[in-house]
């Protein structure tokens, strides 16, 4: 009862966070220089066109007024359309999302299947040469930029090796294998820093573990070091390990707008840059509005697991 | 909120986009000449989203590559010369100066059923004219009356000649849609779009993809081969071109000549590179001093050196822009070809002449993406030479039009300019002072004159000859840089035959077809 309650008052902190963001969104993209009117009325536009333009699209009402009209809509689930080309927002939402979730989970899971491996290997050989490479891969993982990295793949892997798609995206739902085939290579190259910071994190976790005393009193009671590692070491680096996790989740939804256009992937993030440029703001305010429910969750499944893997944490 | 135990590395990542793509080969092939295959979707990487398919409300000239698979136009054009060839409007006489009258293709039907007749016709042209959304309301501005004079024949009474109309019906204004599409869906036609041409309408998604299938009652038999077009949108020319090579789409458009050396590496694509009428020019505000100065206007035509702007930023393989018209055009004048060849000396001489011997600074507007960029820092480079300091001002492409030729800001201009169909056209649209693109909004004595001149008559070498006059106070009187033409440059996969380059620079899929 009281569990469900906690996540009951964790949704509502929800509502807050939505209206602050979407409105700080649109306030910055009032700042932007630029104008939809400008676009919409095409090269020759005369200046009383691009008054009438503002006055069909309902551009030249107050900042607030057109503000509140969006969160209006949005508060019934409309996410209204698109001001340059018409599309409803919600579909183009919808349509383009499970793209970057699959890059994103793609993603993921190649940093824990390689980070982990990588930082135990670190952990339980302290200073040794494994562990000087893995901390030269990770600095290397860290600071290559994803979209290098993809292009990269892209010429060996694609274009060379023909093994893999070098563009697009396909739906899991039309061809299940297709789709993992087109991800494989935009989420290895976003992988890179995920691998680096999961190896990293958990290296320095571990080896703090497996550096204290009672991993000592363990090994003197005579515990076999696979025992101590798998029973005790990552058990107790699990929550850090967490966190971690759901910090990559957050940041990998970000950083998939380079990737999507490397990839040319029809993703939400390639979908947000193209509004933002244009200063579509519905479109932007849909994508903000998806973004931020989807770190809100990320944030809340994470704070609901540590309180199974760490008794000792309580929810307030 | 359970306190974050552990405290993450911070992690920066530099978001630097560039680099190019890895690789592709150029063969020089013409369209093919064997017996068309029928069948096939072809996959097309489109560098950019129509901003409308409603004719009428579209923005951008980009948008006729989406809207020619899917509408007609009462007349057409040739794609080398762009002279005027019927369409859905199977002849056109102008029985007085001032009365045109359309004799319209019979037994053609929209996609929805709806016929296309004088009625349907009528519809479209008062509709460029009256809907709000039109951004064309002033395309038929010379128009005064339209009437369905039968049932496949318009009458358009005009306010004073007008040559250009013809050309004018092969734009957006004369781009069919069905009646009844425009009248059931609304506000949402754009996303239904209706015509009469080879493709129906299938799918939008946007900056995803633009679907049309064949038109299984199309009234050119035989045609198309096509059984349709995915327009792939993809941003970058790099990627749509690394999707060619990888055998993922079929064929990609808008690549830049710069791109040829990556092409001609790779041995599993064909191209086509054809002459355009686009242009680079920098566009001068000759309102503001010192360039309502004719000789400061001349000295930036000489100051420029088109052959060294071309090797910078086309490799080269461009033609040359003397004068505002390339040499494949039917008006074009040879005479102007070599009024201001590159001369430094002439340059600061004029420039002294004008009361500026140590030069002075200017600004210039140009969009910010890279391509634009290189072009402008090879312009400012070369106009250093002579003296000239440019001050640089960047937007977007529409920010950057709208601020020199609206709020009429920077002295000049450096965009691309796409032509229009007819030259009288493109030299009203350019130089006339009532024109939106004239942001001085100021012209030479007996332009309008010489002008009207060009329209007086049908026959084309009666007009090539009134052209070339005007071509001449143009170039007289310097109004304008013109540097280098755009190319069309156009990748494929081997089995794609039959593309045809045309000299609007707008890709068209009437006559491709896939080999098996």
């Amino acid at each position: 009862m009281k569990r469900w309650r906690w996540a009951g008052n964790r949704l509502l902190q929800i509502v807050p966070v939505i209206v602050l963001a979407t409105f700080l969104v649109f306030g910055l993209l009032q700042l932007v220089p630029g104008d939809p009117a400008v676009t919409l009325a095409g090269d020759s536009a005369t200046p009383q066109r691009i008054v009438e333009i503002r006055q069909i699209y309902g551009l030249d009402r107050p900042f607030l007024v057109q503000y509140g009209t969006w969160l209006g809509h949005a508060a019934r689930g409309d996410l209204s359309k698109s001001l340059l080309s018409g599309e409803p927002v919600s579909e183009s939402i919808l349509h383009r999302l499970p793209n970057t979730l699959l890059v994103v989970a793609g993603s993921l899971f190649l940093s824990l299947l390689i980070g982990v491996p990588l930082g135990v290997a670190g952990a339980t050989r302290p200073g040794s040469r494994i562990d000087g490479f893995i901390t030269a891969l990770s600095s290397f993982g860290v600071a290559v930029p994803s979209f290098w990295l993809g292009m990269m793949l892209v010429s060996i892997f694609a274009l060379g090796l023909r093994w893999l798609p070098a563009t697009g995206a396909v739906s899991l739902g039309d061809d299940f294998w297709g789709a993992i085939r087109h991800a494989i290579l935009p989420s290895l190259a976003l992988s890179a820093s995920g691998v680096a910071t999961i190896a990293r994190q958990l290296r320095s976790a571990l080896g703090e573990v497996l550096a204290s005393q009672y991993v000592r009193t363990l090994r003197a009671k005579g515990l076999s070091s696979g025992a101590i590692l798998w029973k005790h070491g990552l058990k107790n680096v699990s929550v850090p390990l967490l966190t971690v996790i759901g910090l990559l989740i957050n940041r990998l939804l970000g950083a998939t707008v380079v990737i999507e256009a490397v990839f040319a992937i029809p993703g939400t993030g390639s979908l947000v840059v193209n509004a933002a440029i244009g200063k579509d703001f519905p479109v932007v305010q849909g994508v903000v509005l998806t973004m931020v429910i989807l770190v809100i969750v990320t944030n809340l499944i994470v704070d609901a697991l540590y309180t199974f893997l760490d008794p000792r944490v309580s929810q307030p | 909120m359970t306190a974050r135990k552990t405290k993450m590395l911070p992690v920066s990542r530099r978001v630097v986009m560039g680099g190019m793509a890895a690789g592709a080969s150029l063969a020089m092939i013409g369209p093919g000449r064997a017996a068309p295959k029928r069948g096939g979707i072809l996959r097309v990487a489109a560098d950019f989203q129509p901003t409308n398919l409603d004719p009428v409300a579209g923005s951008q000239g980009g948008d006729f590559r989406f809207l020619y698979p899917i509408y007609q136009s009462l007349v057409d054009w040739e794609p080398d010369t762009l002279k005027p060839k019927p369409g859905l409007a199977t002849k056109w006489t102008f029985t007085d100066p001032t009365t045109l009258v359309l004799e319209l293709r019979q037994n053609v039907k929209f996609h929805d059923g709806t016929p296309f007749n004088a009625e349907a016709a009528k519809f479209n042209l008062e509709r460029s004219r009256t809907d709000p959304k039109s951004n064309i309301k002033n395309d038929l501005g010379s128009v005064d009356t339209i009437d369905a004079s039968g049932p496949y024949q318009i009458t358009l009474k005009l306010k004073k000649p007008n040559a250009a109309l013809p050309s004018i019906l092969a734009e957006r204004a004369g781009l069919m849609a069905s009646p009844t599409a425009v009248q059931k869906f609304g506000g949402d036609y754009p996303r239904n779009p209706v015509g009469t041409g080879p493709w129906k309408f299938t799918a939008w998604r946007d900056n995803e993809i633009v679907s049309v299938r064949r038109n299984e009652s199309y009234w050119q038999s035989g045609q198309p081969y096509l059984d349709g077009i995915d327009f792939k949108i993809i941003a970058d020319t790099n990627i749509g071109l690394r999707s060619v090579i990888a055998g993922e789409n079929d064929l990609v458009t808008s690549l830049s000549s710069a791109q040829k050396a990556t092409v001609d590496r790779e041995s599993s694509v064909a191209s086509s590179f054809g002459a355009s009428q686009a242009m680079f020019p920098i566009w001068i505000n000759y309102a503001r001093p010192p360039f309502d100065d004719v000789r400061v206007r001349q000295a930036l035509n000489y100051a420029v050196d088109r052959n060294v702007f071309n090797k910078a930023t086309m490799a080269g393989l461009n033609e040359l822009a003397p004068g505002i018209l390339p040499k494949a055009h039917w008006a074009y004048d040879p005479s102007i070809a070599n009024r201001y060849p590159h001369d430094v000396a002439k340059a600061k001489e004029l420039l002294a002449a004008a009361g500026h011997p140590n030069g002075f600074e200017m600004s210039l507007i140009g969009p910010t993406d890279e391509r634009s960029r290189q072009r402008q820092e090879v312009i400012i480079e070369q106009l250093k030479q002579v003296g000239i300091t440019v001050k640089l001002m960047g937007f977007s492409v529409n920010d950057a039009i709208k601020s020199f030729f609206t709020d009429k800001a920077g002295d000049a201009l450096l965009i691309l300019w796409g032509g229009r169909p007819d030259p009288t056209m493109t030299f009203r649209d350019l130089f006339s002072k009532e024109s939106f693109y004239n942001p001085a909004r100021t012209e030479p004595d007996g332009y309008a004159a010489a002008l009207a001149e060009t329209e007086a008559s049908q026959d084309f070498a009666v007009r090539a000859k009134a052209l070339s006059k005007v071509q001449n106070i143009v170039a007289d009187n310097a109004l304008m840089v013109p540097l280098v033409f755009d190319s069309q440059y156009v990748v494929f996969g081997k089995k794609v035959k039959g593309y045809t380059p045309n000299l609007f620079g707008r890709p068209r899929y009437d006559d491709v077809y896939i080999e098996s």
